[in-house]
């Protein structure tokens, strides 16, 4: 049984340890290490300890495009250097007020552009399995941190799949729930229709000890959405779903085989698996990044060395001149890629090609799912169709080539379902994922096929700080 | 998608993306934009004829109640920028 945050909250509750005193001795081991695998955008030297239930002190992360009052947040951007938001995330109000102690803002992708964490203007975080390998991305640093961390739980957050994807490589427990059961108020904008905040832990249970206390209705983010409660009993899981257009298409047979075989245990456990054709699929990585960069190019518009961003200093330019050297200095290659391509999708005589066509197709997807979700339980597929790369050949990938990566988790991602990512294998010692999806707000499907795989799979570590000892 | 893009395109488009491009940079991007854009031309035999879904679920615009409240001091927002007396600084409009 993996042990996770409700070990540290079952001894605080019986007062065997003291939150500040665990915190000063978690801390004195985690930055070398957390240094030696760059895994902090920026950390925090002397957290305060938090008090109170239901955490109980319990340490926990946040992706650095979520605000936290007062401490540097930059959104893996030069862009954002020096920026001190004056206010909490909703997301990190709800984790202090429970009684979290909040470490510091885990590395990411510039804005979260990227399937790698390699487009960080800090330098990528290492995979604390192979430290010459991807953690994953965008929420590279959160992945990385959870897999060494045995009391802790990440708030990351995920546009295309950028919680589920660092989940597999770093071998930990990634979820992202419905679109809108989570308040995206104080979260830096990639593509407002697409992000979720989402969280990372060592098992389940991290998982549905932290989902209760962030989620619900904000009425600072109108995209916060009135929902069915969130339900955390468990439920009895009949039928699995597995896409037949999507894991033939997994290039290592590596993972298609612990695919497989993980899918025969479950069906060994009594649960019904069928294959099911959902052909409109094969058209989600051009919807997505049309829509996502479509979307990006109009958030990052702000950033112009004025408002919003490092402040520009040569007022004697013109305006235009003025934001446009600001932008070219400050955005690193994928953002500007990214921008680029957006605001190509959104130009007249290329809109309705582009940009009205994805919009269409998204919708498709989401009748799909909602048809599949009629007859089945969940869906699986393996998380991502490979092992965590090396770095070395990351660099040797075009953008096209890394995009194409992303084609097991864009399409949930289109339709705001909510995913679940847990290890499933480990191959020559690198872990694989498999992903499991539910409809809308059935939140709770996933967490009892999550329990239920979890009581047959022995998830390991690499490291396992802690602050007991 | 039959149109062929070319130099002209990828510097009008960063224009528009107020960034400056070096011709390496353009060169680049001109090579990642044709091998992209020609991924993405499978989107034109998707049939898809639903409405554009521009949420993933739909979403009900609320509004707030019309009360005069401070969420963050003003001071705080002026602070983390580039101000002189209180205003913010800016470059020249002409």
């Amino acid at each position: 049984m993996t042990k996770g945050a409700l070990e540290y909250i079952d001894a605080a509750k019986r007062g065997e340890t003291d939150p500040s005193k665990y915190l000063g001795k978690l801390m004195g081991k985690l930055q070398p290490q957390a240094e030696r695998f760059n895994l902090f955008s920026c950390i925090a030297l002397e957290p305060e300890a938090g008090k109170g239930a239901p955490l109980r002190g319990l340490p926990f992360s946040v992706k650095d495009n979520i605000c936290v009052k007062g401490f540097e947040t930059r959104a893996g951007s030069k862009i954002l250097e020096g920026y001190r938001p004056p206010f909490d995330a909703t997301v990190v109000e709800r984790m202090k007020a429970a009684g979290g102690s909040f470490i510091g803002a885990t590395n990411m992708d510039e804005f979260g552009f990227g399937t790698f964490s390699a487009n960080c203007a800090f330098g990528a975080p290492r995979n604390p399995f192979d430290e010459t390998r991807s953690c994953g991305g965008s929420s590279g640093g959160a992945g990385g941190l959870t897999a060494i961390l045995r009391h802790h739980v990440a708030l990351a957050e995920s546009t295309g799949g950028s919680i589920s994807c660092p989940a597999s490589f770093s071998g930990v427990v990634g979820f992202t729930p419905t679109y809108g059961r989570v308040s995206r108020y104080g979260l830096i904008d990639y593509a407002n229709s697409l992000d979720k905040i989402g969280l990372m832990g060592r098992c389940v249970d991290d998982i549905s000890l932290a989902l209760p206390i962030i989620s619900g209705r904000d009425r600072r983010d109108p995209t916060s959405l009135a929902q069915p409660e969130l339900s955390l009993s468990d439920e009895k899981i009949k039928s699995i779903a597995i896409p037949e257009e999507l894991v033939p298409a997994v290039p290592d047979a590596r993972v298609s085989e612990a695919f497989s075989g993980a899918i025969r245990k479950l069906q060994d456990g009594g649960i019904e698996v069928a294959k099911v054709s959902m052909p409109i699929l094969k058209y989600s990585i051009p919807a997505y990044y049309i829509l996502a960069c479509a979307e990006a190019s109009t958030n990052l518009a702000k950033y112009c060395g004025m408002r919003y961003g490092k402040a520009g200093t040569r007022y004697d330019k013109m305006y235009d001149e003025f934001f446009t050297e600001v932008r070219t200095q400050s955005f690193g290659v994928e953002a500007k890629r990214r921008l680029m391509l957006g605001t190509f999708a959104r130009m007249a005589g290329y809109r309705d090609q582009y940009y009205m066509k994805a919009l269409r197709v998204r919708g498709e997807i989401v009748e799909s799912y909602e048809d599949i979700f009629r007859e089945y339980d969940v869906i699986a597929t393996p998380t991502m169709p490979l092992l965590p790369p090396k770095f070395d050949n990351i660099c040797k990938m075009s953008p096209a080539t890394v995009y194409a990566l992303d084609f097991l988790t864009v399409p949930p991602n289109l339709a705001g379902i909510p995913q679940l990512s847990q290890p499933m294998a480990y191959v020559n010692g690198l872990p694989a994922g498999i992903h499991f999806m539910a409809d809308h707000w059935e939140e709770s499907k996933l967490l009892s096929i999550g329990r239920i795989w979890e009581a047959q799979m022995h998830y390991t570590f690499p490291l396992d700080l802690e602050g007991f000892s | 998608m039959g149109f062929e893009i070319d130099e002209d395109t990828i510097e009008r488009v960063a224009k528009i993306s107020r960034l400056r491009l070096s011709p390496e940079e353009e060169e680049r991007l001109l090579c990642d934009f044709k091998e992209i854009l020609s991924a993405f031309s499978m989107l034109d035999e998707a049939e898809a004829d639903c409405d554009p879904a521009f949420h993933p679920i739909a979403i009900n615009n609320y509004l707030r109640d019309d009360e005069e409240h401070t969420d963050i001091p003003p001071d705080d927002i002026v602070g983390s920028m580039d101000t002189h007396q209180r205003f913010i600084k800016g470059p020249r409009m002409q």
